[in-house]
């Protein structure tokens, strides 16, 4: 034991002595972790503490559903355009069985959001059984006509759904005896989705309770994808990935596993929605659009498409500078404040420039095979004489 | 079945389906060279029918400003190929794709940023008005209250709006504009008239009223080109502007079938589509040809943002383009994508499949009409799954 805890440490020291910056990253990500860990008890002003928590919990809700769409499109190399029918299938299921006078569902909240997801995934299934075959463009059209579809009938079949309007205002929420959304708010409720709330700044979504619900699934959703990432179906997926017909003639059942990744990700997406549905108080298609897909899409590509910690960096940074756009800034006697439409206007040229300078992402995941030659080389003569 | 509302749906599916194939074109001609489905493309013809209204509100005419819109959304095609496009040439599909949309999201929070979020109305292109004056003592007054107001409209003939023509018509005035005038403009110039006259009017005669009529259908375009009576109730109107459409639908794919066909740009064209290495070896210069690919199909999706506003003549804004962009490209599936006649036909198709859904299908089924978009969607999906070369490409093209 420590005989390995040594070795270990040796190798990180040498690796230090090789790539100082390393020190650095470390330090970063552990104060992320941080901040995010202590979301909603940040030492600032009261206004700024539930200001900055809301960007968090946002931030942590549509990691979850980043996650589920890049099960698809990380893993499995499959362009989804189609997220959003999953997020608000599972926002609309969940606040149904929640809140409407006639459902009389007897679960609790959690179950809510497990029924939630599993209706997603279901249709997940449903979607992806017909287009197995598909790749590349055709594919990506055919998740974003399912997604057009999902919101031209929940539009449409008002009796269900409450039609264009949604359903807004949930009741209070309690889940073992805590409160986690306090529930019946007053404000207005903005077209882009938002309330907005008369003493200025957007609401906090809930209690730390809720957070820190969301901050748990979240974890427990890395934790799954780190799982899947280490099992056959994980190697399976990178297989498919790389080349579809090598990865049938290794006796890899196509068909299977990417069903397996449609459901896997079209659940967490559920949940992420029905999340995000109550977070907002407010389940509408005006909230679960086609850019809705495009911006959490916008986070995984900024991140890097198949790495966990690029896609939840990525959705951080997606969401929390979309967020802190509509803060004002004050530089002197100036006062600086972006327009709230002009936001995507931002993601737009984010899309394009990531694209065009770092097509892999800020954080790309590092492929098994190159980490191995890797730490071959770090140890050979050959590669210090190099250095 | 009311027959002529069958014929008058018919009319409006081929008028909208001449649409999306101008659309389809610039989809499929762009597929079928870079293998890029250019989500920006919907808004290009959103772009095309902006400028439109911009020139046509300048006082250009509408003959003037149709091809000068087309140029301008061409350059803009280039523009976007050149920026956002062309340095991802040999990167994977997949990060041209997500390129596009971020272009799409660029163009149309742009649009919407320069020309703010709410919709508007296609110019009246030209607006004529029917001043006709009323009250208890209208007989009496009458006549001299129009030369009044001729008058005075004359005083302000030169002043912007410029006044085209003012014609005393059996106890009526019509007050025509110059083409392409804002009809915003020109109410505000009749509302200025008509308030001097009033004033001036006011005390003399007290009982006299001005009645202000606009007289859309004196326009050319807005004028009945011919009339089928079938029977029914109302007959069958049909405006000139419907076999403008037509006719420069057909004559710029005429237009665009000849340059692919008979010209040695379009040879070129067609060889970068089936293997750009080997184009670039014969002396082709292979980003040339591309960013004319966009040109030619950004050009054709500006005509195509005219014809629609002024087919509508309303719902001018910066959302316009998403709709037609995804029916568009549905076209474009459904016919072959990189097939240039395919796009045509497939793009008449959808047309007639969302008129006719909307009018019969939706009801036959005892759905709502909004499921329409549901159909076309629904084709794409199905075209896509059982045909993926579409209706008339070839069995052994490349599937994506």
């Amino acid at each position: 034991m420590r005989k390995t805890l040594r070795r270990s440490w040796e190798r990180l020291q040498r690796q230090n002595q090789e790539r100082p910056a390393r020190w650095l990253g470390t330090a970063l990500v552990a104060l992320f972790l941080f901040l995010v860990l202590i979301g909603p008890f940040l030492p600032l002003s009261p206004q700024y503490r539930s200001r900055a928590a809301d960007i968090f919990l946002l931030c942590v809700i549509y990691s979850i559903i980043a996650l589920g769409l890049n099960s698809v499109t990380g893993y499995t190399g499959l362009l989804d355009l189609g997220i959003v029918a999953f997020a608000s299938i599972g926002a609309y299921t969940a606040t149904i069985l929640y809140d409407r006078p006639w459902m009389q569902f007897p679960g609790s909240f959690l179950v809510v959001l497990l029924v939630g997801g599993l209706h997603a995934a279901l249709w997940g299934l449903l979607r992806g059984a017909p287009t197995l075959r598909l790749s590349g463009d055709y594919y990506a059209i055919v998740t974003f006509a399912f997604a057009e579809i999902v919101r031209i009938f929940i539009r449409t079949e008002g009796w269900l759904t409450g039609g264009g309007n949604g359903f807004k205002n949930f009741p209070a929420i309690n889940l073992f005896g805590a409160r986690l959304i306090e529930g019946e708010y007053q404000g207005i409720l903005k077209t882009s989705g938002y309330w907005e709330y008369p003493h200025g700044g957007v609401w906090h979504g809930g209690t730390a309770g809720f957070y820190y619900l969301s901050l748990v699934l979240l974890i427990l959703t890395v934790v799954v994808m780190y799982r899947l990432e280490d099992s056959r179906t994980g190697r399976a997926w990178f297989a498919m990935k790389a080349d579809e017909t090598s990865a049938a003639a290794c006796g890899i059942n196509l068909s299977a596993y990417k069903l397996y990744a449609f459901a896997i990700s079209a659940f967490f997406a559920g949940v992420g929605g029905a999340l995000l549905g109550f977070k907002m108080n407010v389940v509408s298609t005006n909230v679960f659009d086609f850019w809705f897909s495009v911006v959490v899409l916008c986070g995984v590509v900024l991140g890097g498409m198949g790495s966990i910690p690029g896609v939840i960096a990525g959705t951080f940074i997606v969401y929390g500078l979309g967020e802190l756009l509509r803060e004002q800034v004050r530089i002197g006697g100036i006062v600086l404040q972006v327009d709230d439409r002009a936001r995507f206007l931002f993601f737009g040229i984010l899309l394009v420039l990531v694209m065009v300078f770092r097509p892999q992402g800020l954080f790309p995941r590092r492929p098994v095979e190159e980490s191995k030659k890797l730490a071959v080389e770090y140890d050979s003569p050959l590669y210090r004489l190099g250095r | 079945m009311d027959l002529s509302l069958l014929v008058n749906q018919i009319i409006n599916a081929l008028t909208l389906g001449g649409i999306y194939a101008l659309i389809a074109v610039g989809y499929t001609m762009v597929y079928g060279i870079i293998k890029l489905i250019n989500f920006a493309h919907g808004e290009i013809y959103m772009m095309g029918a902006f400028f439109g209204i911009l020139l046509i509100g300048a006082g250009m005419p509408f003959f003037l400003a149709l091809p000068t819109s087309m140029l301008l959304c061409a350059a803009l095609g280039v523009l976007v190929d050149t920026v956002a496009y062309r340095p991802l040439r040999r990167a994977p599909r997949l990060a041209a794709l997500i390129t596009a949309i971020g272009v799409s999201l660029f163009l149309q929070n742009l649009a919407m940023l320069l020309w703010s979020a709410s919709e508007r109305p296609f110019p009246n292109l030209y607006p004529a008005y029917r001043i006709r004056p009323a009250g208890a003592d209208a007989q009496r007054y009458g006549e001299e209250l129009l030369s009044r107001y001729a008058q005075e409209l004359d005083r302000r003939r030169e002043g912007p709006p410029r006044i085209k023509a003012i014609r005393r018509e059996n106890g009526t005035l019509l007050v025509e504009f110059r083409l392409g005038t804002n009809s915003f403009e020109a109410i505000r110039t009749l509302r200025q008239s008509r308030r001097a006259v009033l004033a001036a009017l006011e005390a003399a005669h007290p009982g006299v009223q001005i009645e202000t009529q606009e007289e859309s259908l004196d326009h050319f375009f807005n004028r009945p080109a011919f009339v089928l009576d079938l029977g029914d109730v109302r007959p069958v109107e049909v405006r000139w502007k419907v076999p403008f459409i037509w006719a420069t639908t057909i004559l710029l794919m005429l237009l665009l079938e000849t340059l692919v066909q008979r010209t040695k740009m379009g040879k070129a064209m067609r060889a970068c589509a089936l293997d750009k290495d080997t184009a670039a070896l014969m002396g082709i210069d292979v980003n040339r040809i591309i960013a004319l690919t966009f040109a030619i199909g950004s050009a054709m999706a500006a005509a195509a943002g005219i014809m629609f506003g002024l087919y509508r003549g309303s719902g001018i804004g910066y959302r316009m383009g998403f709709q037609p962009g995804v029916i568009a490209f549905a076209a474009a599936v459904l016919g072959g994508i990189g097939n240039v006649r395919g796009a045509m036909l497939g793009g008449v198709v959808l047309g007639v499949v969302q008129v006719i859904s909307t009018a019969y299908i939706t009801d036959w089924l005892g759905i709502s009409s909004s499921y329409s978009f549901a159909f076309a969607f629904g084709i794409l999906i199905l075209v896509i799954l059982l045909r993926p070369t579409g209706l008339l490409g070839r069995p052994s093209a490349e599937r994506a």
